[in-house]
């Protein structure tokens, strides 16, 4: 399918609103937030007040109700100003938000959407575990039905906003012997639930403001009528979750692509000692490299973007997608992922080289830039596991 | 003095124990921190690596630059930042040991047993900024003006060999702490070797007598060039020490990491990663024991430690990434060590001059 993505004047307002908030509010405290990794929850409640915690959510639900493009945008701008602070947006709106707006009932998009449109409740999605990470269906954390309740057991590690969220999307096995073939379930748990603990807050590389922690299930308590989704289809909530989330991740790595490309451009365009660095051919390439890697990134982002709008649209309105949609689907966001997170990490690589010492100084920007980049290439599926699914895809072969 | 092949060996072995045992425990927190603590420095000049290439009469060992350039790496194996200060430190000893006079020498007791802490600015070609020194000279003082950028240990030294004017027309002088107008500033937080002491260092009128210039006009530019080569070689080898640290993460990381039944070791695109890491440690190795054969026959060529540099920084560069990428979420964990070196091989490759710059030497070369 062929489409085109051509912003309308809207959108391109809604972009330079967005652009213009996070760089007077929200940059001049992410390099305060990287060093001390602090979770922001001053800039998460100030990204709230200006409807951004919703701006996919339908407005009956209490959100901006925004498409997939606008979700974009959003996470695109936030890439360019600090990858953090789009992680835990991203992992709000596009891992939890989300599977509750596709799969939820009537009553759970009620109770929990509105809330967290407005950035009252923060979300999470729990589906790594310590022997289920690139094997996703391996999981052990365990769903046993008690009456009205489901009993899980299990830790989840790897958890963005983990420790910090209110509502997080866990998936368990209700029957471990059918594996993801109908044993996994999704359910929403709420963090007061008994049984449900914090572990572990990792210390990381990058992205520091975003929080990533382990969480523990003992006999947590969870009411049936938190099931997300049928009883046993957990995996393919995981699965068309993930395939939305990594597209907004891809157009996150976009935006710090751009703006260090942008922040190469005045580096190089600087006069010292008697010439600038703008005339090296060398200089020329790489700005040349990045700006074609650049264009051609844009066009799979919003491309996939507009995809996915559609395919969205047809899963929450509870009908059947085309099996080679939703294939098609798959196979885009894990080339829209790999692509785009890999020509992001290369072209901040190369405006290391280019800014020679400056680049690794602390504060400049680029050196949190690169701490930043490699986990795009990481999280919610590596690379290595993308390449994978798309060979797979392509050659029409299953297994690893 | 040379020391054999053998001692070079027991060396380089004593050494690897050391870094084993006393460093790898601390590498972590020194990164973090961005600091060596004073009783490693202790400890360090108790097996006798600081200031190593110095004569036995100067408390040094009197080893040759190879073995030094083996010890580098054997520290960048477990810390890059002790490395990169150990080889700074040693640079400034052999500048002194070769160079200076017989006065200039009596620093180098201190110096080989760790109680002062010695750096040497680079050359213009080694950084990405060519700012120079200035001096004019007066009488028989020499005056100082400038800033010298990104100097290792320049935060923490006591004695500074300073490089002043242009590589052309270059001057070594000796400046110590607490001289007027000279302002070592603290230390800058940085990606990676964090803890080497990097900042700036300015002279504002900085004097300075005549007899603390090392060598005489002559000797210039075989300073020049031993410093030029010893941070090339130097970086190479603390590159290399980096690629044989992701080597061994890696390894351990695949062979017990079970996902899909097996452990990931199995899987060929783990294998490939492995393999290249593998690969650039090798032809590294041997190309940098080509270029130290070389030098001990007196043959060196500037070119080949351009190359080694070119060559080794990037393969460490990328050793580290595969090894982090192999590790998955856990390679992106301050727990796993891969995330530092992944940081210290990038700040590895950016020092010592741009490689787009340096290739420029090669080509110039290649191309007559």
């Amino acid at each position: 399918m062929m489409v085109s993505v051509n912003f309308t004047d809207e959108q391109n307002t809604l972009r330079q609103l967005v652009r213009e908030f996070l760089e007077s509010e929200i940059l001049p405290t992410v390099e305060y937030y990287d060093k001390t990794e602090q979770f922001p929850i001053s800039n998460i409640e100030k990204i709230a007040k200006q409807q951004l915690m919703g701006i996919n959510i339908p407005r009956e639900y209490g959100g901006a109700g925004y498409s997939e493009i606008e979700y974009g945008i959003l996470i695109e701008e936030f890439g360019r100003i600090c990858s953090a602070h789009g992680t835990i947006v991203g992992a709000h709106l596009g891992l939890a938000c989300t599977p509750i707006r596709l799969f939820g009932t009537e009553d759970q998009k009620l109770k929990y959407l509105p809330s967290m449109s407005r950035g009252e409740k923060l979300g999470a999605f729990a589906l790594t575990e310590p022997a289920a990470g690139s094997d996703a269906a391996n999981i052990r954390t365990t769903a046993e039905k008690s009456g009205d309740e489901f009993i899980l057991n299990g830790n989840k590690i790897f958890c963005t906003n983990g420790d910090k969220a209110d509502v997080i999307i866990v998936f368990a096995a209700n029957n471990r012997a059918l594996g993801p073939a109908g044993g996994i379930t999704a359910f929403i748990v709420e963090k007061g639930f008994a049984g449900f603990s914090i572990g572990k807050v990792e210390r990381k590389m990058g992205i520091r403001a975003s929080t990533t922690a382990e969480l523990v299930f003992e006999n947590c308590r969870v009411p049936k009528e938190n099931t997300l989704g049928q009883l046993g289809a957990g995996f393919r909530v995981a699965l068309i979750t993930l395939d939305g989330g990594r597209i907004g991740l891809a157009a996150g790595a976009l935006g710090a692509a751009e703006k260090t490309l942008e922040t190469t451009i005045s580096f190089v365009r600087q006069e010292a000692f008697g010439s600038s660095l703008a005339e090296k051919q060398s200089v020329q390439w790489m700005i040349a490299d990045s700006a074609m890697e650049i264009h051609a990134a844009r066009l799979v982002v919003y491309n996939s973007l507009l995809e996915l709008d559609k395919y969205f649209k047809i899963i929450a309105k509870g009908e059947k997608v085309p099996k080679d949609f939703r294939e098609r689907i798959s196979r885009n966001s894990a080339i829209a992922k790999t692509y785009v997170s890999e020509i992001a990490s290369k072209i901040i690589d190369k405006a290391m080289d280019i800014h020679g010492e400056l680049g690794l100084v602390e504060g400049y920007g680029l050196e949190r830039a690169y701490r930043d980049s490699f986990i795009a290439e990481i999280y919610e599926g590596t690379n290595e596991i993308q390449r994978m699914v798309i060979a797979r895809d392509i050659l029409g072969i299953s297994g690893p | 003095m040379m020391v054999s092949l053998d001692e070079q060996e027991v060396i380089q072995s004593a050494v690897r124990e050391f870094s084993e045992s006393e460093l790898k425990p601390l590498a972590s927190k020194i990164d973090s921190d961005a600091m060596i603590p004073a009783e490693l420095f202790q400890k360090l000049a108790s097996i006798g690596i600081f200031g190593i290439t110095c004569t036995q009469q100067y408390g040094g060992a009197g080893t040759s630059f190879e073995t030094m350039m083996r010890v580098v790496s054997e520290l960048g194996r477990v810390s890059a930042s002790v490395a990169l200060t150990c080889l700074n430190h040693n640079l400034a000893c052999s500048i002194l040991n070769d160079f200076g006079s017989e006065q200039q020498k009596s620093l180098l007791h201190e110096l080989a047993s760790c109680r002062k802490i010695a750096a040497v600015t680079v050359p213009q070609n080694l950084s990405s900024n060519p700012a120079k020194i200035s001096y004019t000279l007066h009488n028989d003082e020499y005056i100082l003006n400038g800033t010298k950028q990104y100097v290792v240990n320049g935060s923490f030294a006591d004695v500074c060999i300073t490089i002043c004017g242009s590589n052309a027309d270059v001057e070594f002088l000796i400046v110590e702490k607490g001289t007027e107008g000279f302002v070592q500033n603290t230390q800058i937080g940085l990606l990676g070797v964090r803890a080497s002491g990097i900042t700036h260092i300015q002279f504002h009128n900085v004097k300075t007598l005549q007899d603390r210039t090392i060598g005489t006009k002559e000797d210039a530019p075989k300073i020049l060039q031993l410093l030029q080569e010893g941070i090339w070689l130097g970086l190479s080898s603390i590159a290399l020490g980096i690629a044989k640290a992701s080597l061994d993460a890696a390894v351990k990381y695949a062979n017990q990491r079970v996902q899909f039944g097996k452990p990931i070791a199995k899987f060929e695109a783990i294998q490939e990663m492995i393999s290249n890491i593998a690969n650039d440690i090798q032809s590294t190795s041997a190309l940098l024991d080509r270029i130290f054969r070389m030098k001990d026959h007196g043959k060196t060529k500037l070119n080949d430690c351009v190359t080694a540099k070119i060559i080794a920084t990037s393969a460490a560069a990328k050793s580290a990434i595969f090894a982090l990428k192999i590790h998955g979420g856990y390679g992106f964990i301050r727990d796993y060590p891969v995330e530092r070196f992944v940081r210290d091989a990038k700040a590895i490759e950016i020092l010592g001059g741009r490689n787009s710059d340096l290739r420029k030497i090669t080509a110039r070369k290649v191309l007559g």
